[in-house]
């Protein structure tokens, strides 16, 4: 099943400006972003607006339901009047409900779903390949020079720790090296690494599709009523509605500007039961998506172990820790996680009391940087984002014996970052692997 | 004339033996011819079978029905299980051999073979008609007279023999290795049949009389008790081992081989063949990494009724006096006295891109290679190779599909797809870095990953495949019973604590607590009586799976993806210059190789994604019948 798409189908800088929508939902989706409504396949006029109900354009749009549309799935169009701001304002909002489609996914769903002759198909693929070349080529030329050079950089990192787990592997008597000891150095650095660079890009994107904010928290640390209460005191909020996944509920709301995806995760704990588990699974997810982490802990009950698991699991992360039901009594303070350098607000869902200080906080956290070289591709933030999920797994496993799991976890770290630099691991390890090492009989 | 055979294999290494006996055994009359019967499957180098990713491809062979893992296991002389120490996926078995009785069992297989011949002689030429194989001549010389022997498929496995010279030094000789017989006219043969030919080159260390060795100076390697087996056919086998020996060298040794370097073959300029980093010179090491202060050497019994021992990790073109003189300055081989000096050998050999993925040439039908003549090196290496070029060509013969095995299928398949889709630039060594299913392919499931899809080759035996089906349903039913669900309660409790893992409060899958660390079947059947016993490797599969449980569905998934393109056959008859859309590149390398599927396309240098979409396109219009 193919999931939601939108991408820019005309080029950046004309009079107008056609974004495409397809895949299932398109319909929800234009009905929520659009005001104007009209009989499929027909143009209505109405205005774009935003979560926050502010208006963002004046536009026309049409919705084509499946079979009878260029991709053969329900697709939507919007005729916006152009400005490069107003068309990335647009984008950014649909964003936050769709995932932007790659090159040529649009022209794919049509030819899959039988909808293009083959020499319409062809001639369209010899557009896309042309594109893709360039775009291969330009991948990293499109990255300010010192941002590839750090993403390259750790690459090599990497790559160089992968050569040795492979060497020890593969040459277990002959390697004398220690290549084991230096590697929790080596990795924390990466991680840390990635998610500074992926946080550089953290600006470009939420400028686009808005921050995605994640609440984490034991079970009954009052996530549900953090959400609403940080989504009700905006007046004009979005509709509320159950996300994709059975256990992540999201609000859009804009905090001082800044356009924020909220997203309340089920507890996160160890679930044996299998049904809990997948919900779990899927909070998981979204946290580990999330471009800030807001651990929520109940401040009227003691710090469980569970608390203690969750500080731990999300240190490293952009974070910052709420010490929710401040109008209960109290049986310890946001001072306990500040003396451990964790940064804490001091919060009461029920009676709003804090909260204009967590949403700036929040605000402070996301929003955009005017200075810092951004990486502002959508698919390389994902990809740093993955690599550092992956080097996070790397660290848990090097603790243990099975350096063949470490040597997993670092392979898809570094076709992660391949996906920005072009680069395949699998290519340059064996070289690496005996220029470095004396082995071989 | 001679009768017509079905097949005739060039060779009796060990990828000729392999080749060979799986032709006959699939019921065709089958001719094997080498240059010395006293040297079939001769381990020409050290004295071994097995070790990292090659001891995988020994449970490979032995899982389609081959002949090495029971040869080794028959004549072992110690086992060892390598990289215990890490996970499953990356044990490795190998097994120090008796040369010469490996030898004299590996004949004795081919002897007793129904519808196999035997025949020391020489081939010299490959006759084709219509482009298809139609004889081989043999020379005259070598005890036999020459003649045409018809037939209809020939597998090359020629090992290092064609036009081979031996460098020792400044000594150049013109021969095989040992001092065997090289192979003076096929070189010629092929190239005239249109396979350019290479020149690569490996080389071997010294031997030295075990008598003359201060074993005490040495640190002593002994095997596993009990002693593992590469066949899952074979039970254990309580023989007494031998040992292994460690020793190092030093900056006296680097001193003598820099003061020496001059003189080697191999820096001298005498050999201009490509060498591999796989398997350096003693030179070579010092030479490159000059900052080293010590390389290890271990010490390895050639076989039972020799003292001879092998000098693993002192391969080298020096000299006989240099060589000496190293060997002297280490501790345990001060007094050493040399059997046979180590040398290096370059021989001809093809580039397997002008192969399939079944090791059938491209442009001559009944034509199959295996072994060195491929550009690879090692034992095992050229065994799998033999085996699957043998099966494939004894498919061919039956005009039945070939059997491909894929990167996710063995690690003969990764072999194969290298050789035939990347190529190689330098004698090749299998890894098992190589492997990018490495958690799926591991050498414990060999069978249950290749012995069913062997099955219709008819290699596979009645009692290996009610084996097989045994173990299966062991696991099935073994991890039905762990799909149960353990209440909290102390016994379980004081399970977890004693290994130092968190106690839950809630029902737990038996399943999930395997994965637990330290955790293992046999403790939890104490437990619980739901748990049926089960054999030592239904339990050894069933931990693993626990144990490996997310990544093994994490790489299922990516072998998924992976067989998607793999599945995508692209016809013979794709005219690629005719092909709008690819670059000019891409068109050529694909007209040249011909890749079988889009997946193995995807893999040949210079072919693009893009390339790889248009190519995508073209399928379907194919498919869609237009």
């Amino acid at each position: 099943m193919n999931d939601l798409i939108y991408a820019l189908a005309t080029p950046v800088g004309g009079a107008i400006a056609v974004v495409r929508i397809s895949g299932p939902g398109a319909e929800a989706l234009l009905k929520r972003v659009f005001t104007g409504r009209g009989a499929p396949r027909e143009m209505a006029y109405g205005r774009v607006v935003d979560g926050a109900g502010e208006t963002l354009d004046e536009a026309m749009a049409a919705f084509f339901p499946a079979p009878r549309s260029y991709t053969g799935e329900d697709m939507a169009e919007l005729y916006l009047h152009g400005g490069q701001v107003t068309v990335r304002r647009v984008l950014a909002l649909l964003g936050c409900h769709a995932r932007s489609a790659r090159p040529g996914e649009f022209t794919e769903r049509a030819f899959l779903a039988g909808k293009m002759d083959l020499a319409q198909a062809e001639a369209v693929m010899d557009l896309i390949n042309a594109g893709a070349e360039r775009s291969a080529k330009s991948a990293l030329a499109q990255l300010e020079g010192r941002l590839s050079a750090r993403i390259v950089g750790v690459e090599r990192e990497l790559l160089d720790a992968l050569s040795g787990l492979e060497a020890a592997i593969d040459y277990p008597e002959e390697l004398e090296d220690d290549v084991t000891s230096a590697l929790p150095e080596v990795l924390a650095a990466a991680e840390q690494e990635l998610h500074a660079l992926a946080g550089a890009g953290l600006s470009g994107r939420v400028l686009r599709e808005g921050a995605r904010v994640a609440i984490v928290g034991r079970p009954n640390a009052g996530k549900s009523s953090l959400l609403n209460a940080l989504a009700g005191a905006e007046r004009a909020i979005v509709t509320r509605f159950a996300g994709t996944t059975r256990d992540v509920l999201e609000e859009t709301v804009s905090m001082e500007g800044v356009p924020v995806t909220l997203y309340d995760t089920a507890g996160i704990r160890a679930a044996d039961d299998p049904v809990e588990r997948i919900g779990v699974e899927r909070a998981r997810l979204a946290a580990e998506r999330a471009d800030l982490l807001l651990v929520c802990f109940d401040a009227a009950a003691p710090l469980t172990e569970e608390d203690l698991a969750l500080l731990r699991e999300t240190e490293g992360r952009p974070r910052i820790a709420v010490c929710n039901k401040s109008d209960l009594p109290a049986l310890w303070s946001a001072e306990t996680l500040a003396a451990q350098g964790i940064s804490a607000c001091t919060v009461s869902a029920e009676t709003g009391e804090g909260l204009a200080s967590l949403r700036h906080a929040i605000a402070v956290r996301v929003a955009p940087e005017q200075e810092s070289a951004l990486v502002t591709n959508a698919r390389h933030i994902e990809a740093l984002q993955l690599a550092a999920a992956s080097v996070a797994e790397a660290q848990q496993n090097a603790g243990g014996a099975e350096l063949e799991l470490v040597a997993t976890d670092l392979r898809e770290t570094l076709s992660a970052l391949g996906q920005i630099t072009g680069r395949t691991a699998a290519a340059d390890l064996i070289e690496r692997i005996f220029s470095k090492f004396c082995v071989g009989k | 004339m001679a009768a017509l055979y079905d097949a005739v294999v060039l060779g009796a290494g060990h990828a000729g033996c392999e080749a060979a006996l799986a032709l006959a055994r699939m019921g065709l009359s089958t001719l094997v011819v080498t240059l010395n019967l006293d040297s079939v499957a001769l381990m020409a180098c050290n004295p071994a079978i097995g070790g990292t990713s090659k001891g995988h491809l020994v449970r490979e062979v032995d899982a389609l029905g081959g002949e090495m893992g029971l040869a080794a296991d028959a004549e072992f002389i110690q086992m060892r299980m390598l990289n215990t120490g890490k996970g499953p996926a990356v044990h490795s078995l190998r097994a120090q051999m008796d040369k010469r009785r490996y030898h004299e069992r590996m004949k004795r297989a081919l002897e007793a073979q129904e519808n196999l011949d035997i025949l020391q002689g020489e081939v010299s030429e490959i006759l084709t008609e219509n482009g298809r194989v139609s004889a081989v001549r043999l020379s005259g010389g070598v005890n036999t007279e020459g003649e045409l022997i018809p037939c209809r498929a020939a597998v090359v496995a020629t090992g290092v023999y064609l036009k081979s010279r031996i460098l020792i030094g400044d000594h150049v000789r013109e021969s095989g290795p040992s001092g065997l017989l090289r192979a003076e006219g096929l070189s010629a043969s092929l190239a005239s049949l249109g396979f350019p030919l290479r020149r690569f080159k490996t080389g071997t260390p010294a031997r030295v009389l075990g008598r003359t060795l201060d074993y005490d100076e040495m640190e002593i390697q002994p095997g596993d008790v009990p002693a593992p087996h590469f066949s899952f056919l074979t039970e254990s086998d309580p023989r007494p081992q031998s040992p292994c020996y460690l020793t190092y060298t030093n900056e006296a040794t680097h001193a003598v081989i820099r003061a020496n370097i001059h003189r080697s073959a191999m820096y001298s300029g005498l050999i201009q063949a490509t060498g591999t980093r796989y398997c350096p010179s003693i030179e070579d090491k010092i030479t490159r990494f000059a900052d080293k202060d010590r390389h290890q050497i271990f010490i390895e019994p050639e076989g039972l009724s020799t003292d001879e021992m092998y000098v693993q990790g002192m391969s080298t073109s020096l000299p006989q006096d240099v060589q000496a003189d190293m060997l002297h300055t280490m501790p345990g081989l001060r007094h050493c006295r040399i059997t046979r000096p180590g040398y290096a050998i370059e021989y001809d050999c093809i580039d397997p891109l002008m192969l399939d993925v079944t090791l059938g040439a491209k442009a001559i039908s009944g034509l199959y290679f295996a072994g060195q003549i491929n550009g690879s090196s090692g034992y095992e290496e050229a065994a799998a190779q033999g085996l699957y070029a043998g099966i494939n060509c004894g498919l061919y013969l039956k005009k039945e599909p070939p059997l491909v095995l894929s990167r996710a299928d063995a690690y003969i398949g990764v072999l194969v797809d290298d050789l035939a889709t990347k190529g190689t630039n330098e004698p090749y060594r299998m890894m098992t870095s190589r492997a990018e299913y490495r958690l799926l392919l591991r050498q414990d499931n060999a069978d249950l990953r290749l012995t069913e899809l062997g099955r219709r080759t008819g290699l596979i035996s009645e009692e290996r495949y009610a084996r097989l089906m045994r173990k299966r349903e062991g696991i099935a039913e073994a991890v039905k019973a762990l799909s149960a669900y353990a209440p909290p309660d102390e016994a379980l409790a004081a399970l977890l604590t004693e290994h130092g893992e968190p106690v839950p409060k809630t029902g737990v899958r038996l399943f999930d607590l395997l994965k637990r660390a330290g955790v293992g079947y046999t403790d939890l059947m104490g437990l619980y009586a739901v748990l049926p016993a089960v054999s030592e490797e239904v339990r050894e599969q069933v931990e693993i799976m626990a144990r490996y449980d997310g990544y093994i569905e994490k790489q299922r998934a990516q072998v998924e993806r992976f067989r998607s393109l793999e599945d995508m056959l692209l016809p013979d008859e794709i005219d690629y210059a005719a092909l709008d859309g690819l670059r000019l590149e891409a068109r050529q390398k694909l007209a040249a190789q011909r890749p079988r599927s889009l997946g193995q396309a995807s893999r040949i240098s210079g072919v693009s994604p893009a390339d790889i979409a248009v190519l995508l396109v073209h399928l379907k219009r194919i498919g869609d019948g237009h």
